[in-house]
């Protein structure tokens, strides 16, 4: 599962910067090695998450829908937390 | 077996599955995720050549019935359509289940002054009125109106995701903002709304298009509004394990109980004094069709939102909540009573969400259909046995085909509305409700299947399922198809029976003019 949750994060990454490079952290200067990309702590990626990357990033008329499958089993602990997707609005 | 056995056996298995069942709703609440979904909720498709006068002949008009069972008075929102769904009306002109043409339909709803709203000076302060209109109206833009609800409409060619719309114009104004009317809240906010909604009838020229076969100087037309429902059921009886009485057969109805044998007419039409909301089109057909050898078009019409939605726990009237991501197709209408009567209640949210291309994986509901089992359920016991042939190729071919000779488009099997662009329109005071179900004479066996005899009294040939009009009564051809009025005896041992829902539907009852559905009942007098 963890798996599957880190794969989705990199291919929404991927899917959300154009130049198709991963993420820099804000002070590292240069771009990861693949070694250190693997080894580098990753965000699970939680229903907020995907929902929020759903909305920002994939809203438009010709996009196709996302499978169940794709978010079926991804974890919530927002369920609590009523400004998990306050940056929505 | 030859054409015309063809011809009766599709036209035979087209009224059964239309037919049977112990629900004839035709697409009202008929899934159970599209309940929470109201204004997206497909209920009626109706798709003929335009009967108007000859004006307006080499015409299709398109009406697609959305959000149920509306109240006249249900304000004071009334029965607004949702601002982040779409909803279109697709084509397919070329047989293969996917549309070629997609008529796109986007709604708006914003207060006045710029989503500010009306403000009223009240001891020295400006408030916010709490109601969508500020006195009386009588035009599209009424400075009165507090809510206003707009939309566009755009026009897709391919596949409805492979490509953006292009937008249609009000010849009027050269706008692509189009306004849609106030429900009919009632005589003193609208004196007269037969007037008022006229209003909202929008021409325009079909973007790609250049028509023929019509009169000169004559446009599309477009509009959107509230009409009172056209579908006419007898619902609370058919949902109640279909409570009728059948004379015929023994059962002699009960106190206001309707007769299944009784005269078409028993004043049961109980959906008749509710609203919906008709997003109507009437668009030259050889803009529709792939080319002037090819008359045949198939039709549906579908809803679809917003993958993700995330309510705003500070809700404004502008942003109750976010929705973004991929449209998902949640309600889907071609053929009346087929997600009712056919699909098995498990899948009926799937159906909703499928594409026609992908019918197959609704074959069994059709071969071996379960509704006729369940009305000899309720009355085997009087000999009301369902048809006894299985499995039900003549019901593939009618449901997923077409009838032959008259408007199969493909060999491609797909569920949709298809209609013979080419035969002539009926008029209205000719139409006969039965449509063109009246076109066959009985069959001399099973094998031989029904004959199409035009010649035949009452033969209506515009009519269901060549295309559906308002005034085909889809309920009673389907109820007697249903019992196997188009099979032999041996195969259908109540064939004959004239059966009715007691809900009458008729071509006059109509407007004469687009978008023929009627004025919608009024909330108050």
């Amino acid at each position: 599962m963890k798996k599957l949750a880190v794969a989705l994060v990199l291919v929404l990454a991927s899917a959300c910067h154009s130049d198709e490079k991963p993420m820099l952290a804000p002070d590292s200067g240069t771009e990861p090695t693949p070694d250190a990309m693997v080894d580098a702590p990753t965000p699970e990626a939680t229903l907020t998450s995907y929902v929020i990357d759903l909305i920002t990033n994939q809203t438009s008329g010709t996009t196709q829908a996302r499978p169940y499958s794709e978010f079926a089993t991804l974890p919530d602990p927002d369920t609590g937390n009523t400004t998990a997707y306050q940056s929505l609005f | 077996m030859n054409l015309k056995n063809r011809l009766l056996g599709s036209a035979l298995a087209a009224a059964t599955v239309l037919a049977p069942s112990a629900s004839f709703a035709s697409s009202h609440r008929e899934a159970p995720f599209i309940t929470k979904n109201p204004k997206v909720d497909g209920t009626d498709f109706y798709m003929f050549n335009s009967y108007e006068g000859t004006t307006r002949n080499g015409y299709v008009t398109l009406l697609a019935n959305y959000l149920p069972l509306q109240d006249s008075y249900g304000g004071p929102n009334y029965f607004t359509l949702d601002p982040d769904a779409i909803y279109e009306v697709h084509i397919d002109n070329t047989g293969d289940g996917v549309e070629d043409i997609t008529f796109q339909f986007d709604f708006d709803l914003k207060l006045a002054n710029n989503n500010a709203g009306v403000d009223l000076p009240i001891g020295g302060k400006m408030i916010n009125i709490p109601l969508p209109l500020a006195g009386s109206l009588s035009s599209p833009t009424d400075a009165d109106q507090n809510m206003v609800e707009t939309y566009k409409v755009g026009v897709i060619r391919g596949p409805r995701r492979a490509s953006a719309p292009t937008l249609i114009t009000n010849l009027a104004d050269s706008s692509t903002t189009l306004h849609k009317p106030y429900d009919n809240a009632g005589s003193k906010t609208i004196a007269n709304y037969g007037t008022y909604a006229g209003q909202f009838i929008y021409e325009f020229d079909m973007p790609g298009c250049t028509p023929t076969g019509v009169q000169a100087g004559t446009h599309a037309r477009v509009f959107v509004g509230q009409r009172r429902e056209g579908f006419a059921v007898n619902l609370g009886q058919i949902f109640d394990l279909v409570n009728f009485g059948v004379s015929a057969l023994g059962v002699t109805p009960t106190g206001n109980q309707a007769d299944l044998t009784g005269a078409a007419d028993q004043n049961k039409n109980i959906v008749g004094s509710k609203n919906v909301t008709t997003l109507a089109l009437e668009v030259p057909a050889s803009c529709l069709t792939k080319d002037a050898s090819s008359p045949i078009i198939a039709g549906w019409t579908t809803a679809s939102v917003r993958q993700a939605r995330v309510i705003n726990p500070t809700a404004s009237f502008g942003t109750p909540a976010r929705e973004g991501g991929p449209y998902v197709q949640i309600s889907r209408l071609g053929m009346v009573l087929v997600n009712e009567i056919v699909i098995g209640l498990k899948d009926k949210d799937k159906f909703n969400g499928s594409e026609p291309k992908n019918d197959g994986q609704f074959a069994d509901y059709v071969t071996n259909p379960s509704l006729p089992i369940l009305v000899e359920v309720v009355f085997g016991a009087t000999g009301a046995l369902a048809p006894t042939t299985y499995p039900r190729a003549d019901l593939v071919a009618a449901f997923l085909n077409g009838v032959p000779s008259v408007n199969v488009l493909s060999s491609t099997l797909f569920e949709a509305v298809r209609l013979n662009t080419a035969v002539p329109a009926t008029s209205r005071a000719t139409q006969n409700p039965l449509g063109a179900a009246t076109c066959f004479d009985p069959p001399a066996s099973n094998s031989v299947g029904p004959t199409l005899n035009l010649a035949r009294t009452g033969c209506d040939p515009a009519g269901f399922p060549n295309g559906r009009r308002p005034g085909d009564d889809t309920v009673d051809i389907a109820l007697r198809v249903a019992m196997g009025f188009l099979l032999d005896q041996n195969h259908a041992p109540i064939r004959g029976a004239p059966l009715v829902d007691g809900a009458y539907v008729d071509a006059r009852d109509f407007m004469t003019t687009f978008p023929y559905l009627n004025t919608p009942v009024s909330g108050a007098p």
